[in-house]
């Protein structure tokens, strides 16, 4: 096997092109669509109308699966944009028979068992050669079902495909250029699948109406690679557009002004007690697949660099469910982002700390909330600039106005170091209590450790036990964290989009629930 | 060349092979200092053990040490070492027995070499002359100043003679058995390493595996560790390995020893199928825009499928 893997020189890769012309007349529809005088996107009706629509062909140019196979998300935005056609009806929109006419396609190819990029083709697969099916979405059900047909053929997602058994042929579906290029929702490195190829022959099957424009992006600087000029002579990469306008991008992209406004409106709304303008923080929005009375969910991540958020996908590649914590930027469209919904105004983590406070716990979070807030008074009073300057010339060199509303925030516990924490004191006129207040925090700040722990523990045990098909395709997942201690309940969420720009949101979103906008 | 018992090894026979071995000997023989040699490839399978393989080989084509040779042959050279000098002993006498340790007493007709530090240590000895000719073979550590164990360390074993005769061929296949410890280090996932320098090959009708060859730990015995595996921790790096060979593999991150350096070449292994490798490859890049030199390598038959860079830092 070493040797075919080494062997790229004799590796075969073909492209087939698949027809149907019901899917391209709806492509076709949602283009012409666009190029009416009354659409514009800037108009919050056709933002979402489009991108529903972007969103129902997006899904059904990757699934190898029948157009009437489930999916929450599919349905959604078909119910979204059957609501966006009686809207045009009401307003009398000139587009309204252009609308009326694909939503009457794309309920009518809902309910076909038409598999295009699999159906022909599996016809002529080989039972006796050994064969890869690649799906480009976490969705791949229905391969699974296909691939029973013989014991020799394998389904596999990208990840999964990344480890090292060898095919005679390797057949991946869909729209590639979103999987292989680098963009805000794939950092690249998927492109082994034809850089680094498991299999002998493998074939690219798409719709014969999309394009690869795809050129290997990971390079050595410091070596004129060969696997450009090997891949470029090859068929499947003969037919790349030449230059960057022939590129069509069918990635359904969504209007971050308009969610920011979304946010603005909610933050005006959702005054908590707690959200003051002191602990708020730049942070990351994922728009989340799951819908709340029609409205959009979002999930927040801060960006400072002080968190990380725990994220579930099959990471490694061996087919089970994993959970691993993230920077809010490596973060991508398809995982599923995990947070404390029922009993939902504390982080679970500090509920956990609590619990192995044990009595202590009372007396160790007044001390928290107490030193929090005479330093809370003192920056009031002296102007949070001046605070950073006056910190600054004590020796506290992390003094900064975001770092100061976190020392502020509740729900942080000590500077990393004892110093830093003592010039804190010095500075709000709490010196004589430095010492013991550091001995608290540093309690609680361990106790926060093992609830980190604990929490990573009963999370995998509880991952282990799902089956990866009752979280793959949903758009959100409920489970208990624990069924002794009463710790509610987590969700997993589908993210389905994040805004490019980080955006000014209360800390607290950061940490539990999901906000509706 | 050979052909893995585990299927999903399989054969190794392609010139990518070759292109390994030769890489490990070109970096032992023609690179210094902070030399930095990165590689790209579709598998990480192997490969470390190869340019391990391919060192070894330099290395005993070396001045490291002399190579094993029978008392009759280096009782010249042996006459005119250094006092301290790291000595190893092959002694065929009762079965198969490597004796390491300090020269400390040398005569016209004998030598003796010290294996501990303790008081009460035995020392071993030999005699030499025209009557009596030991069934020893005798390697001089060249440069090598031994710094005593503290407990005597016995190193009984069973080298894979046959193996080390195939792929040290046209070399002294025991002079492997004389090199100092240490010499190479491969730094990964500890566990998949130990796996893959056990697992068991065939090349033609010879049985073995990479450990036999490279000398891991337990390999001969559990004292002898020419090639020294461990974990991708800065920590567990040992300072006076002559070539660290460092691969990114399930669970581990090289970049945790990107600034590690000890003045001896470092070789990453970076697979294309790393979830992490945009990462990786954008650090080594950034790295070699600030390099000291670029490295280049001579008459490499470098594989399609692998990238390679050198640079010095």
């Amino acid at each position: 096997m070493l040797d075919n893997i080494w062997d790229l020189d004799n590796v075969k890769f073909t492209g087939v092109k698949v027809k149907s012309l019901n899917l391209e007349t709806i492509h076709s529809g949602i283009e012409q669509l666009k190029k009416q005088p009354e659409v514009n996107r800037d108009e919050i009706f056709w933002d979402e109308t489009l991108h529903c629509l972007y969103s129902i062909r997006w899904q059904w140019l990757n699934i190898a699966a029948p157009f009437n196979s489930e999916s929450e998300l599919l349905d959604q935005n078909i119910q979204l944009f059957e609501k966006k056609v009686l809207e045009a009806k009401k307003f009398n929109f000139l587009s309204y028979d252009l609308m009326n006419d694909l939503l009457n396609k794309i309920i009518k190819i809902r309910s076909s068992d038409n598999s295009p990029l699999t159906d022909e083709l599996i016809k002529n697969l080989n039972k006796h050669k050994k064969i890869c099916l690649i799906s480009s979405t976490s969705n791949n059900t229905y391969l699974k079902k296909v691939a029973e047909i013989s014991r020799n053929w394998d389904v596999k997602t990208i990840n999964q495909y990344r480890n090292e058994n060898y095919y005679d042929e390797a057949y991946i579906f869909g729209e590639l250029n979103h999987v292989l290029g680098r963009g805000k929702y794939s950092d690249g490195s998927d492109e082994f699948i034809f850089t680094s190829p498991r299999a002998r022959a493998n074939f690219w099957v798409h719709y014969e109406w999309t394009k690869l424009s795809w050129e290997v992006s990971i390079k050595l600087d410091g070596y004129k690679s060969k696997i450009n000029t090997l891949l470029d002579g090859r068929e499947l990469f003969i037919d790349k557009p030449t230059t960057s306008s022939d590129k069509f991008d069918f990635m359904p992209k969504i209007n971050d002004e308009k969610y920011k406004k979304l946010i603005v409106e909610s933050l005006q709304t959702h005054q908590d007690s707690e959200d003051h303008e002191s602990s708020t923080t730049q942070a990351y929005c994922f728009l989340l697949s799951e819908k709340l009375n029609d409205n959009n969910l979002a999930a927040f991540v801060s960006s400072d660099g002080t968190q990380t958020s725990m994220v579930i996908s099959d990471f490694d590649g061996d087919g089970k469910l994993d959970i691993w914590r993230f920077k809010p930027q490596d973060i991508k469209k398809g995982m599923y982002i995990l947070r404390r919904t029922d009993s939902a105004k504390r982080d679970v983590i500090e509920e956990l700390a609590d619990q192995s406070l044990g009595v202590e716990a009372v007396k160790l979070r007044n001390s928290q909330k107490e030193w929090k807030r005479q330093l809370s008074q003192k920056v009031t009073q002296t102007g949070i600039k001046e605070s950073v300057r006056e910190l600054q010339n004590m020796g506290c060199k992390p003094a900064s106005v975001s770092n100061i509303k976190r020392w502020i925030w509740e729900s942080s516990i000590k500077t990393s170091k004892k110093s830093d924490f003592f010039f804190l004191m010095k500075f709000s006129d709490q010196e004589d209590k430095a010492e013991e207040f550091w001995i608290d925090m540093r309690k609680i700040n361990a106790a926060h450790s093992q609830a980190g722990r604990d929490l990573m523990g009963l999370l995998k045990n509880k991952i282990e036990e799902v089956d990866e098909n009752e979280i793959i395709g949903k758009t959100k997942y409920e489970f208990s964290l624990s069924d002794k201690k009463n710790l509610g309940t987590m969700s997993a969420y589908q993210i389905s989009d994040r805004l490019e720009e980080v955006i000014e949101v209360p800390r607290s979103w950061c940490y539990w629930g999901v906000r509706e906008l | 060349m050979g052909n893995f018992i585990d299927k999903n090894y399989g054969s190794f026979t392609g010139n990518w092979v070759n292109f390994f071995l030769d890489l490990g000997k070109q970096i032992t023989e023609k690179f210094t200092g902070n030399s930095r040699i990165i590689l790209l490839v579709p598998s990480v399978k192997v490969i470390p053990f190869l340019i391990s393989l391919g060192a070894c080989r330099r290395f005993l084509d070396s001045d490291i040490s002399t190579g094993f040779y029978p008392i009759q042959e280096i009782w010249d050279e042996l006459q005119s070492t250094e006092i301290d000098t790291e000595i190893h002993v092959i002694d065929k006498s009762y079965g198969f027995e490597v004796v390491k340790g300090r020269l400390t007493d040398l005569s016209k007709e004998t030598f003796t070499i010290e294996t501990s530090s303790q008081a009460n240590a035995i020392k071993r000895a030999w005699v030499y002359n025209e009557k009596i000719t030991p069934n020893i073979d005798v390697s001089i550590v060249r440069g090598s100043k031994y710094k005593l164990p503290e407990k005597v360390k016995f190193e009984k074993g069973d080298p894979n003679l046959k193996l080390l005769g195939k792929f040290y061929e046209g070399l002294d296949p025991l002079g492997v058995l004389g090199l100092p410890n240490n010499l190479i280090q491969i730094a990964g996932n500890k566990n998949l390493l130990n796996e893959e320098a056990k697992k068991v090959f065939y090349s033609e009708d010879v049985k073995g595996c990479f450990g036999d060859l490279v000398i891991t730990k337990g390999s001969l015995n559990k004292e002898r560790e020419l090639t020294y595996i461990c974990s991708a921790k800065e920590e567990n790096l040992k300072n006076e390995a002559n070539l660290s060979i460092f691969v990114n593999s399930k669970y581990t991150n090289i970049l945790n020893l990107i600034d590690w350096t000890n003045n001896f070449p470092q070789v990453f292994i970076v697979p294309r199928t790393a979830p992490n490798v945009i990462e990786i490859v954008e650090a080594f890049n950034e790295e070699f825009f600030s390099k000291s030199e670029q490295l280049l390598f001579d008459g490499l038959k470098i594989p399609v499928a692998c990238d390679l860079m050198g640079y010095k830092v």
